[in-house]
């Protein structure tokens, strides 16, 4: 088995790669399925998807590189506690519906100050948020106390990535989205491409411009006494002394590695970052999966997405999904960068953007519109990536091989595996 | 809006280029400003040296960005077709004309037709893929494009690519002696009878020529039968093919003039950058002609000629006063803020900015704002027709 040759490669190669394709595959479906929920709920092709991952890999980075100050705690835990009391509100179609009491227009500022005080008054004082106050308390109190533990970085981390990431998402849409509701598609991806430059100048404004790696996967660094000879003792020999310490750079943890030395002659080798990666990318795929198809936020998302003005006029308030919706795929993006910036390349504004481009490739072999096709055609793009990685170069595999399966696509399958064909009325 | 007293009374009056006595004083006006222009510069050869060489080249550099930001009204403006390869197809041109001139010695009145033809019929190769289905594919395929094409020049391996080809003797030898240069291709001047293009007055002029030849181009594609064809494909393509208009061939054809024009800008920056780098056609550059259009005014003639000067007046003066104000005062206030980082985050923060405050403000551009401006002067001193 071990000496079978496929066009100059042995099997074990094309093995390993396609293996490893299927991992990276993993994070590319999460970014996919990212661009598939925007482009289904506010019917735009984001462009700025890998901007987003950059940022919310950027928040990740500096609690977890940099620590927490006292009153970065106590910001994360309160909005834990925000985000605990949005849950639970948000459950059941109620919350995203338009109540008759707060409907129609109201005249006058002491009047529609007045509306907006007992609307307040009534949330504040129902008894879902009584109770909602509950466990957002207790989870604020274990939250803080999590964060003060001397080895919960990654946690504090993930904790200001997703805040920060829904922020920037809920942000975002208000104020770049929003206002063009209703303006030519066209208007719509020009925006994301601005916004896409906004964040690359605010992010490079702030941090500069160099890559910044994620040290999950390290080795706890080494630290290797410097001594210098201080005097000799009364037998003769030198004294040392420790002035300070090298600290030597962290060195990768070795990989995950399966037996399979019978059957193809070497070991399969699994990196961490990209088999945690996979892991963690799946599992947020299933969690927004589950999201959008089983709970009654997810209905009223899926109401949007089919038709904006038939959700309006059932009752949903739209706007609000749909800063639900940039809150929850910004927190996407963000957990798919830090995935990445965990990898070799970091946390790079070359890289990262330049990644989620090469997932519309994988978006549009697996429909615009389906969130199957996202799962699908990421991880085939990720196998096509590494295979020609493996048979032509690296920047083939970037620069080249998805975008021939996306002209490849467009020329025979325009709608995707998965994807739904338009009809178009007059 | 027409002025006061004039009338259009058969066709031709109102599909002339030049309509009014005002507009035939402002065409000439400004034609001889910019003919005559550079004579007064060191190298004019009039012995004054008031126009300074300098603003000559920015000069040439606004007008290769115009002619590759007409090429993109025709086609998003008049077409509403979207391209993010504006800059890959302006590198084929590049590269096309680099080639001829540099290894057949060719003339470049030989090889910038040539280089816009290979540029536009790479185009349709592209365009044909996603023009075929509605909705905005084209940017999808572009984007394609823009990632393959330089891919395809920058790492061109003349040994690996010949190799398959040893049977056929002319094709092995023309793809074993194509040489791309790698990561960086020197270009050689532009040449027309013998004569080299070497000084600034000579860049300005060619370019010059180039940009009034593709405007007068455009302005003709427009009135006629294929521009109003594409304006009905813009504003409403289901009632256009009702009227018995093809689009899909009339997509076509916008994408392909929008390449020729990406072409010819292309093979006239090779010529005068002298050299051609990844760097210089990367999918930012394109993202940049978009915006130039559209804070421009896509959908107007005036629209690319204004885009490209705010862009030159953006880049050459306002992110400067911008870098002179954060060094000074903002990096004291925020101070978060490296001041190390500021000359690279201010383009693309600006360029960002401007282009959503346009989008969200003034979608139509700056030529629209003109025009309404021409009109209340024209109305003057009533405020409504």
């Amino acid at each position: 088995m071990s000496d079978v040759n496929i066009i100059g490669q042995s099997l074990f190669n094309i093995i390993q790669f396609t293996v490893w394709g299927i991992l990276s595959g993993g994070i590319y479906a999460l970014v996919a399925l990212g661009i598939v929920i925007i482009n289904k709920a506010s019917g735009v092709f984001n462009f700025a998807h890998g901007w987003l991952m950059f940022i919310g890999g950027l928040f990740f980075w500096q609690v977890f590189q940099n620590g927490a100050s006292d009153q970065v705690t106590a910001g994360l835990s309160l909005a834990t506690a925000f985000l605990v009391i949005g849950g639970v509100m948000s459950m059941g179609i109620g919350a995203v519906a338009v109540r008759p009491e707060t409907s129609g227009t109201t005249e006058g500022w002491q009047a529609r100050l007045e509306k907006i005080g007992r609307k307040w008054l009534t949330t504040l004082t129902s008894r879902r948020f009584l109770i909602a106050l509950i466990p957002a308390l207790v989870a604020a109190v274990v939250m803080a106390f999590l964060l003060n533990q001397e080895d919960s970085k990654i946690l504090r981390g993930a904790m200001a990535g997703i805040v920060g990431s829904i922020l920037i998402g809920m942000f975002v849409e208000r104020f770049t989205i929003r206002p063009l509701l209703g303006q030519p598609l066209l208007t719509a991806i020009l925006m994301t491409l601005a916004i896409g430059f906004i964040i690359q100048g605010a992010t490079q404004l702030i941090w500069g411009a160099d890559e910044r790696p994620i040290p999950v996967f390290v080795e706890e660094s080494e630290k290797k006494p410097i001594s210098v000879p201080t005097g000799i003792d009364e037998n003769g020999n030198t004294i040392y002394t420790v002035i300070g310490y090298d600290i030597l750079p962290p060195r990768a943890l070795p990989d995950y590695q399966v037996d399979t030395e019978s059957a193809l002659g070497e070991s399969l080798r699994f990196p961490r970052n990209l088999t945690w990666g996979f892991a963690i990318a799946i599992a947020t795929f299933l969690a927004f999966v589950w999201l959008f198809q089983y709970t009654s936020i997810g209905l009223a998302m899926r109401a949007t997405a089919e038709n904006q003005v038939l959700a309006e006029s059932v009752g949903l308030r739209v706007r609000l999904i749909l800063a639900i919706v940039w809150g929850t795929v910004a927190v996407m993006a963000g957990i798919a960068g830090v995935i990445q910036g965990t990898g070799g390349s970091g946390l790079s504004a070359l890289v990262i953007p330049a990644l989620a481009l090469r997932v519309f490739p994988a978006v549009l072999l697996g429909g615009m519109d389906s969130v199957t096709g996202a799962l699908v055609g990421g991880v085939i793009i990720g196998i096509v990536e590494q295979l020609s990685i493996l048979f032509i170069s690296t920047t083939a595999a970037q620069e080249f091989a998805p975008f021939i399966v996306l002209i490849t696509v467009l020329y025979f399958k325009p709608t995707g595996l998965f994807g739904q064909k338009r009809i178009d009325r007059v | 809006m027409r002025p006061s007293g004039i009338y259009d009374v058969n066709y031709i009056q109102d599909q002339a280029l030049v309509r009014t006595r005002v507009d035939l004083f402002w065409v000439v006006f400004f034609l001889v400003l910019l003919i005559a222009m550079p004579l007064l510069s060191s190298q004019g050869g009039l012995g004054a040296s008031i126009v300074p060489l300098r603003l000559l080249s920015i000069l040439t550099t606004g007008g290769i960005y115009l002619i590759s930001v007409t090429g993109l009204n025709i086609l998003l403006g008049y077409n509403g077709q979207i391209s993010l390869g504006q800059a890959a197809f302006m590198m084929v041109g590049a590269y096309t004309s680099a080639l001829l001139v540099r290894d057949s010695g060719l003339s470049i009145v030989f090889a910038l037709p040539i280089a816009a033809i290979v540029s536009g019929v790479l185009g349709i190769l592209f365009g044909l893929s996603a023009l075929r289905v509605k909705g905005f594919y084209l940017a999808m395929a572009t984007l394609g494009a823009q990632f393959m094409i330089p891919w395809a020049f920058t790492s061109y391996d003349a040994e690996k690519i010949s190799r398959p080809f040893k049977s056929i003797g002319f094709l092995h030898d023309f793809f074993r002696n194509l040489d791309f240069g790698g990561s960086e291709m020197i270009v050689p001047n532009a040449r027309i009878l013998g004569e080299e293009f070497t000084t600034t007055l000579d860049k300005y002029y060619i370019v010059l020529f180039f940009v009034i030849f593709t405007w007068i181009a455009a302005r003709n594609l427009l009135r006629s039968r294929v521009g109003r064809a594409w304006i009905s494909i813009r504003d409403n393509d289901l009632a256009a093919e009702q009227l018995g208009i093809n689009v899909f061939q009339y997509k076509m054809m916008a994408f392909f003039v929008c390449a020729v024009y990406a072409g010819i800008a292309g093979s006239l920056k090779a010529h005068i950058d002298g050299n051609i780098t990844k760097d210089a056609y990367n999918i930012e550059v394109s993202i940049r002609l978009l915006a130039m259009l559209v804070i421009g005014g896509a959908g107007f003639a005036l629209g690319p000629t204004f885009g490209v000067g705010f862009f030159l007046f953006m880049d050459r003066y306002i992110v400067h006063w911008l870098r002179d104000l954060f060094e000074r005062r903002i990096v004291e206030v925020l101070t978060f803020i490296n001041p190390a980082n500021v000359p690279g985050a201010l383009p693309p923060l600006l360029l960002g900015m401007l282009l959503a405050l346009f989008l969200i403000y003034q979608p139509r551009g700056i030529a629209y704002r003109w025009a309404i401006l021409q009109a209340a002067w024209r109305l003057r001193p009533f405020t409504k027709v």
